[in-house]
């Protein structure tokens, strides 16, 4: 388990993050979103003890207690962070990596090591340095995967790889969570993946965490809806609506407003031709809830 | 049983197992840099000492494997930093750092491995490296292999001096958070030392004795300022290291007895407490940093400032004893500017930031010359205060310079008794009497209101470059202590003005000393007119005091001009040679000049029979200047080793080896030059030598070298 109690985090006078407050359940993929610069590699950084922050605590439970992350060897030797960045020494293939993690990592899987090697089709004894940016990314997550620890922190960690090899990962981190009973954070804002395994998501914007959720409540709270209805009036007067468009009779829009309520409220500006609800993608959502409205973009390349 | 936390998966093991396999390498570098390094540096040397006339390679490759060790401070500073970043280059890396940061071991432990690793990999190279110099050295059959204790002391700070300069860079990487930085800081921390110290002496000497100055000689200034900034210099690794190596090549002398020199470990001991205190400093560092800084630039302006403002300051301070002209402080400022602005251009990481560092080192190049305006104008009149004669209960009047370092070089000692009873703190003279200290006064008055007549003035060859601090001490009799110094004072106009000879108190301490060495510890040779030979004398301790009481005798009638001054032809030099100096570590060569009028003394000497030295009556034939090896010249330390693998003070022959010939000097000189070469222009430190072709009555030619500053 992870526990953050309204974490604040500063560099100098700007402020990055304020009273986060959120916990990451045991066996469970987090799913942590927002838009670029929101704070999410920051809080990750915290939450792997390599930054200390400003204001409130973190804890991770490494089966004795709740420990401090920061510097402590016993948290490090259970966590595993995949950086958006990987790093690599100098000239090191995946066999000098493997070497330089496995004696630090008491689950270390060498049997895990060698079919991911084998599934991601990586040569173990050509350079990292010349591997492409998804190889790299492959790399960093077969050193997550095959340290088998108990917190899997991964950055941005889809960028940069195929369809293919996207789908293998999610696959992977399910199948990895199921065997080990382990905790992954995922940290992103490509969400496609994120959608299919995700238990929990978490969103930031701003400074704050917007809200920390199952992610089906998530998917449950807003839905977009197409409604035809025969009316002169304005049938969305008084609704919280996001993103509301028209054409002819029919309107489109995405709201958090029950759907009866939306249902009365359309019946009774006209007659009621259609009305549909549909669910939205952790996509859309993320746009919903940090959009406040389309992006003006005709006319940007016109002479 | 073994250990815990040595057990198969402890990932301390692991984390020691996986530094050494990675970095194995290192060490084997610092072998390499250390060691070709050297080398490298030798084979210029003896390149350099190659092109001398009749030097054969064995004897040039002797020299240059002595002159290396000079050059190991430095060395040990370079491969130093070099380790430190191979070892906490991670830092400078966000993505690396992460990896580092977030293994399975603290931070401490961390901290640890890698500096010692590094520590190791730049020690024992080095270590092996300079051992192999010495036992290089050592293998000159003319003097052996130094002492065993000497060298394990030599060794150990060596030792001491990389552990400093190895956990200072280390200290650096984990504050900086990037490379620039890292760098910045250690070439401040490397080029402040000395830089600061000659500013601060530059400053010192503006304040006493008015600008322009002769910068040559501020680094023998003594004042208050210089004197916290010696202290400091004094306890650097560079510092530390330099007094050493001084001390071991004296002791290795073999003219030394045997355990004469006790070695000063204090200083050794003191560094590398303070390296052990800022190893742990390091650590501390380490285990708060914040690794959102890491490879960032800027992250610390207050470290940016102080290193600009250091390198300001040190940039002119060492800029200027190199020029050492009005012309030459306007190019030290430019120099200042250049690499000040550089600096900060890196710090920032932005050229559009530069105007940051001409703002910053303008600033700090305006207040240098602000305060040196200040001091020059002396507006509180500090510099001509003196005192009322009534208040005074006694003065000491003391003056170091050129001939203090000069007492350690036997033949080019310059001076005479006089000289060295004052520079000795046992014999230092307390003026009490109501006519010495009206005379103490009215030089230090003299000296204070017209302190320019002392600087300029000054003829050639016998008014050369020779200079020196002068000291007055005046203690009140209230129980005050006033103290003031006054650098770059000439000598010769000095010793004229002053006659500290015929004050009531040196003529006592003269005859003090003079017996108080008329015993069997000191031997006596005897010299012709050109010091070109000495022969010893076997004298018993009655025939010693005899001819002290003769000496004695002779010099009391006359004045101090008469006695040194050095045009004054001189038949003969009768030498006092002992062990003992300011230092206590030289055998130290007094002359006793002999004129005609000194009949006491060749009265004694004709009852012996040991006139007929005085007879050859040598004269100039010729003057050839010859010029030194720009690699030995001007270079106390580099004298020392020669001297020790020539063993050739007195066979003058043997010094031309080290010079190619440049200019003849005209007959009308001569005379000048003579005197030149009798009293006060003797150095080691010019980068010519004379040649001096002599014949007597009886057609015999001789040859001497004189060092002669110009």
């Amino acid at each position: 388990m992870i526990r953050l109690n309204r974490v604040c985090k500063s560099y100098g006078k700007t402020e990055i993050l304020k009273d986060i407050t959120l916990q990451v359940e045991d066996c469970s993929i987090y799913g942590l979103i927002g838009y670029n610069g929101a704070g999410k590699t920051t809080l990750l950084n915290i939450v792997s003890g390599l930054y200390r922050p400003t204001g409130g605590e973190v804890l991770l439970d490494v089966g004795e207690d709740l420990r401090d992350p920061f510097d402590d060897p016993f948290v490090k030797r259970s966590l595993f962070y995949v950086t958006d960045n990987p790093y690599y020494f100098p000239g090191a293939n995946l066999v000098t990596m493997r070497d330089f993690y496995k004696g630090f990592y008491p689950n270390w899987s060498d049997n895990s090591f060698s079919e991911l090697v084998k599934l991601f089709g990586l040569d173990p004894g050509k350079r990292i340095g010349d591997f492409s940016k998804g190889m790299k990314r492959q790399a960093a997550m077969i050193m997550g995967l095959a340290s088998r620890p108990r917190y899997l922190l991964l950055d941005e960690s889809f960028d940069g790889l195929d369809p293919n090899v996207r789908t293998v990962v999610s696959n992977l981190l399910a199948e990895y969570i199921a065997e080990t009973e382990s905790t992954v954070v995922a940290a992103s804002h490509n969400l496609y993946e994120l959608e299919n395994i995700c238990d929990t998501v978490g969103m930031l914007n701003g400074k704050q965490l917007l809200y920390s959720k199952p992610i089906e409540d998530v998917k449950e709270r807003v839905k977009k809806y197409r409604v035809a209805v025969n009316t002169e009036k304005d049938p969305l007067t008084g609704l919280s609506v996001k993103f509301p468009r028209r054409e002819g009779n029919i309107y489109t829009f995405q709201s958090e407003e029950p759907e009866e309520k939306l249902r009365d409220a359309f019946g009774k500006a006209g007659e009621l031709l259609l009305f549909e609800a549909y669910g939205m993608t952790l996509n859309e959502i993320f746009i919903y809830e940090t959009k406040e409205e389309d992006n003006e973009i005709e006319g940007i390349f016109a002479k | 049983m073994r250990l815990k936390a040595f057990s198969q998966n402890n990932p301390l093991r692991h984390l020691i197992l996986s530094t050494v396999k990675r970095y194995f390498w290192l060490p084997l570098v610092m072998l390499l840099l250390t060691g070709v390094g050297f080398l490298g540096f030798e084979i210029l040397e003896i390149q350099d000492l190659s092109r001398l006339n009749s030097i054969t390679a064995q004897l040039a490759f002797r020299f240059a494997a002595s002159e290396v060790w000079e050059l190991f401070p430095y060395g040990a500073f370079l491969v130093a930093v070099i380790s430190a970043l191979v070892m906490f280059g991670f830092l400078f890396q966000k993505k690396s750092a992460a990896v580092m940061l977030l293994t399975g071991v603290s931070r401490l432990q961390l901290f640890m491995v890698r500096y010692v690793f590094g520590l190791v990999s730049v020690l024992v190279p080095g270590l092996i490296s300079f051992s192999a110099l010495l036992a290089l050295g050592g293998s000159n059959t003319d003097h052996g292999f130094p002492a065993g204790v000497d060298t394990a002391i030599l060794l150990l700070t060596l030792g001491v001096t990389i552990l400093f300069a190895y956990t200072v860079a280390v200290l650096a990487a984990v504050v900086c958070g990037r490379e620039s930085d890292f760098f910045g800081v250690c070439a401040t921390f490397l080029f402040g030392a000395k830089g600061l110290l000659l500013f601060f002496g530059g400053m010192c000497a503006t304040f006493l004795r008015g600008f322009p100055y002769p910068m040559r000689e501020i680094y023998n200034a003594n004042n208050s300022f210089f004197n916290l900034f010696d202290e400091y210099y004094t306890l650097s690794a560079d510092g530390i290291f330099g007094k050493v190596l001084s001390d071991y090549l004296v002791t290795s002398s073999p003219l030394a007895p045997k355990g004469y020199l006790e070695p000063c470990l204090l200083p050794v001991i003191l560094m590398g407490v303070v390296s052990l205190f800022l190893a742990a400093l390091g650590c501390v560092l380490l285990r708060v940093r914040r690794a959102e800084f890491d490879g960032k630039p800027g992250g610390n302006p207050v470290l940016t400032l102080v290193c600009t403002v250091i390198l300001t300051l040190s940039a002119s301070g060492l800029a200027l004893p190199f020029f050492g002209t009005l012309e030459g402080f306007f190019w030290a400022l430019g120099v200042a500017l250049i690499v000040c602005v550089a600096l900060w251009a890196v710090f920032a990481g932005s050229l559009r930031k530069l105007w940051k560092g001409l703002a910053v080192t303008g600033c700090t190049l305006a207040g240098m010359g602000l305060a040196a305006l200040v001091l020059y104008a002396d507006p509180l009149g500090y510099g001509t205060a003196v005192p009322a004669q009534e208040e005074i209960q006694w003065v000491r009047m003391t003056f170091k310079g050129d001939f203090t370092v000069n007492g350690d070089h036997s033949e080019q000692w310059y001076g005479d008794l006089l000289h060295s009873t004052i520079v000795d703190d046992q014999y230092l003279p307390l003026l009490e009497s109501e006519t010495d200290i009206r005379k103490a006064l009215e030089v230090h008055k003299l000296l204070a209101e017209d302190g320019s007549h002392w600087v300029k003035e000054g003829k050639n060859y016998e008014d050369s470059a020779v200079y020196a601090d002068f000291n007055v001490i005046y203690h009140m009799k209230d129980g005050r202590e006033i103290k003031r110094c006054y650098t770059a004072v000439k000598l010769s106009t000095l010793f004229e003005t002053l006659r500290l000879g015929d004050t009531e108190a040196l003529r006592e301490l003269e005859r003090e000393f003079l017996m108080h060495n008329a015993t069997e510890g000191t031997e006596f040779a005897i010299s012709d007119n050109m010091l070109s030979f000495a022969e010893m004398l076997t004298l018993t301790t009655e025939e010693k005091k005899e001819l002290v009481e003769r000496i004695l005798e002779d010099r009391g009638k006359k004045t101090y001009l008469q006695r040194y001054h050095p045009a004054q032809e001189c038949l003969g030099v009768i030498w006092l040679n002992y062990y003992g100096s300011e230092y206590d570590d030289a055998y130290v060569k007094d002359p006793v000049f002999v004129y005609q009028e000194d009949l006491a003394t060749l009265a004694w000497l004709e009852e012996k029979g040991l006139t007929a030295f005085f007879e050859k009556s040598y004269r100039i034939q010729s003057v050839e200047w010859f010029n030194r090896s720009s690699l030995i010249s001007r270079d106390y330390m580099k004298i020392m080793p020669l001297d020790r693998y020539f063993a050739a003070p007195y066979q003058t022959g043997d010094h031309t080896i080290f010079g190619v010939p440049s200019t003849t000097v005209e007959e009308k000189e001569w005379e000048s030059f003579l005197a030149g070469c009798r009293l006060e222009s003797f150095t080691d430190k010019g980068e010519r030598f004379a040649l001096i072709t002599l014949v007597n009555k009886d057609g015999e030619t001789v040859y001497t070298v004189k060092y002669i500053a110009e």
